[in-house]
């Protein structure tokens, strides 16, 4: 008998030997993007260089702890059986003790249930599927707007400015699936008429579907073109190439992959006067934060962030947050953490009312679990060729905008 | 309800790019005829073609376009030319134990390469190059982009030349005899192995043709060439393996059809999202009813 206590005793220690070994190793976060194809790799990679940036500046002020913090990157591609696999090696084999990222609903998805299983939590950084909060996870964390409230905030603009006719091209991805339930739905409950088609993500083409919309009589006031990839920009040159939109006749609201200034190269001036989303605060409510990190990062790639590269420096900076606030490294300390702080980032003040202590009110909808909820969404035009995101005209909303309640600049026909 | 401008606004568009995927498939036909292999990596051309030609003429800049295109093709062919004499030329010598297979690993190899070294060499973001004349141009009562139009016309160039030299040229005539019976051809003075060279090096030049052409009309980007490249597979098998002519109608035909499949759908919401299985279709009927594809020839 006083071998075995021995034995146990001995067991123990060498646990507790090795838990404090791993203590004072470096916090390993877990940041799974789309690196590379077929995945959205242009939005991927600037959302990874904003995480590198933000992990120099944890580390620089001392990491956490006094411990280095490393970001250790899985390549979701994309696909979501990739993305699943990534995850499962960063909480099994790199045994990360949270996770950041997603650009893709797909990938967010199909990881969900790996979060749930090792009770490892997780901040989305633009996953917008209603679903991935809607599921009501402990672990599950969002800082990206919802396909229900940017639909909120973009048909309110749309019936303000008078729109009855509406064409539209989604993608057919589980965003933009999902994003086109809500929108249509809104449209049909707004009395516009609505013309919608789907395609590939990597259609190139859409010359075919644009004559199509043109042979609406009389023609469409606003074309809504939910395109994330490349596409996006060609679906802006082409539908400018046959005068289709934007036109006297048709507005262009494109979505925020307008808002990399690679729209320019490859749209030129098919781009001016096309509205854009911008998920996040206009340059008018910038914080310190936004203004500070924003000129790190254009010294450093030569470019400003846009909403979605913010996403990502302000997702692994709050779950670094989290773990101070928290005082450790335990799944349910960073959780609870994350339930009852406030940090300021650059798109805001982070927050997320609804959880374990809060639960969802009846009268919200079921994402709102750990939904940052004041998530900013403004809609800017652009008025001249080159022009960057900040330097566009805000038109909506009316807190921000620049021009009276649902107006908009109206291209001048070609003499 | 549609009207004849509108049909015609969708042939045409479908022709003008009909053309652009007859160039693509054409490289990757002759590839096939003389080597008898089938290039994963020929997509991977097309992207480079494009970047080539864009940084020719953004980065070294004052460029005109069309010496883009030229440039492209050379680099191509000095790329192709290396890559086949590197990689698939000990399969010819018989140093290979499993040829078909490894000329399927190692150029979906080089497939991968590519699309990596370009997207940590250029970047992660699509570009494109200057148009070649922007605006539109008035035939009839249509206005088609002049990019394309211009595209076009330089790919049936590319293409009357490309038929001209197989049919006018020692060179060409040699590597029509090669893809016919290496064995034959070799008993009568030509070197089998500097034709597949020849012709895998011209099969790539044609796909960075193809690429720099469009590159002033689409985007291009790392994994560009993935979807230009199952096409032009489709093409190649519509037209017939290792048919040249067969290559060029396939291209038009499935040009045709995609553009005129999404115009004749009522349902606009599936027209485009289809827009890849118009061209399958016929794929698939061509192949039941005439397996060796349209020009292909009995083996």
């Amino acid at each position: 008998m006083k071998r075995l206590m021995v034995v146990l005793l001995a067991v123990v220690g060498l646990v507790a030997a090795g838990a404090l070994a791993a203590d004072e190793g470096p916090i390993k976060i877990g940041v799974v993007l789309p690196m590379s194809p077929p995945g959205a790799y242009a939005s991927g990679n600037p959302m990874w260089w904003a995480v590198l940036q933000a992990v120099e500046e944890v580390n620089e002020a001392g990491g956490i702890f006094g411990r280095e913090v490393v970001a250790i990157l899985g390549d979701t591609r994309g696909v979501p059986e990739e993305a699943r696999a990534a995850t499962e090696r960063l909480i099994t084999k790199d045994k990360v003790v949270g996770v950041i990222g997603n650009y893709h609903s797909s990938c967010a998805l199909a990881e969900l249930d790996l979060f749930k299983e090792y009770h490892i939590p997780y901040i989305g950084a633009e996953p917008w599927a209603d679903d991935v909060t809607a599921k009501g996870y402990d672990e599950v964390f969002r800082i990206s707007i919802t396909n229900s409230m940017y639909t909120d905030i973009s048909v309110a603009w749309m019936v303000a400015a008078g729109f009855k006719r509406i064409a539209a091209v989604h993608e057919i991805t589980d965003y933009a699936l999902g994003l086109e339930k809500k929108l249509t739905a809104a449209w049909n409950e707004a009395g516009m008429d609505n013309q919608i088609a789907f395609c590939d993500i990597k259609t190139e083409d859409f010359t075919p579907t644009l004559i199509q919309f043109m042979q609406w009589d009389p023609p469409a006031d606003m074309f809504f073109g939910d395109i994330t990839g490349p596409g996006s920009y060609l679906l802006v040159k082409q539908a400018y190439d046959i005068g289709f939109a934007p036109s006297p006749d048709t507005v262009f609201y494109a979505t925020n992959a307008c808002l990399n200034p690679e729209v320019w190269e490859v749209a030129g001036e098919a781009a001016k006067y096309i509205v854009v989303t911008q998920i996040g605060l206009p340059p008018s409510a910038y914080t310190e934060v936004t203004n500070r990190e924003n000129e790190k990062f254009e010294k450093a790639y030569g470019r400003l962030m846009n909403a979605t590269v913010m996403e990502g420096y302000d997702s692994f900076m709050l779950m670094c947050e989290a773990i101070k606030f928290a005082g450790s490294t335990y799944p349910d300390a960073i959780i609870d953490a994350l339930e009852v702080m406030e940090w300021t980032g650059m798109r805001g003040t982070y927050s997320f009312p609804y959880g374990s202590n809060n639960p969802v009110p009846e009268d919200q909808p079921d994402y709102m679990w750990h939904q940052w909820p004041d998530v900013s969404e403004y809609l800017f035009q652009y008025t001249e060729v080159g022009q960057s995101p900040e330097d566009g005209t805000v038109i909506w909303p009316p807190v921000f905008s620049e021009l009276p309640e649902g107006q908009y600049f109206i291209p001048v026909p070609e003499e | 309800m549609y009207n004849a401008e509108y049909f015609l606004m969708q042939g045409a568009n479908g022709l003008v790019i009909g053309f652009l995927y007859a160039l693509m498939a054409l490289g990757l036909t002759l590839i096939f005829s003389v080597l008898k292999v089938i290039n994963f990596a020929h997509g991977e051309f097309y992207m480079i073609g494009g970047y080539i030609s864009y940084f020719l003429i953004t980065v070294v800049g004052g460029v005109n376009p069309f010496l883009g295109i030229i440039f492209a093709m050379v680099v191509l062919l000095v790329i192709g030319s290396l890559f086949e004499v590197s990689f698939l030329r000990p399969m010819h010598l018989g140093s290979v134990e499993r040829p078909a297979e490894y000329a399927i690993l190692v150029t979906f190899g080089l497939s991968f390469f590519l699309q990596n070294l370009v997207l940590g060499l250029a970047g992660p973001f699509p570009h494109r190059t200057p148009s070649f004349m922007s605006g539109g141009i008035k035939i009839g009562y249509m206005t088609l982009s002049a990019d394309r139009l211009i595209a076009a016309g330089l790919a049936i160039f590319l293409m009357v030349g490309l038929l001209l030299f197989m049919s006018k040229t020692w060179i060409g005539k040699a590597m029509r005899a090669v893809s016919q019976d290496k064995d034959a051809a070799s008993v009568t003075g030509i070197n089998p192995l500097w034709m597949n060279n020849i012709a895998f090096a011209i099969g790539a030049s044609l796909a960075g043709a193809a690429g720099a052409l469009i590159a002033p009309i689409f985007s291009f980007y790392p994994d560009v060439g993935v979807l230009p490249s199952l096409r032009a597979f489709i093409i190649v098998v519509l037209g017939g393996m290792g048919s040249v002519k067969g290559a060029i109608i396939g291209g038009i035909v499935i040009g045709l059809v995609e553009s005129m499949g999404i115009a004749l759908i009522p349902d606009m919401s599936r027209a485009l999202a289809y827009r890849e299985l118009y061209g399958l279709m016929i794929f698939a009927l061509v192949l039941l009813f005439r397996p060796r594809g349209l020009f292909g020839e009995a083996q």
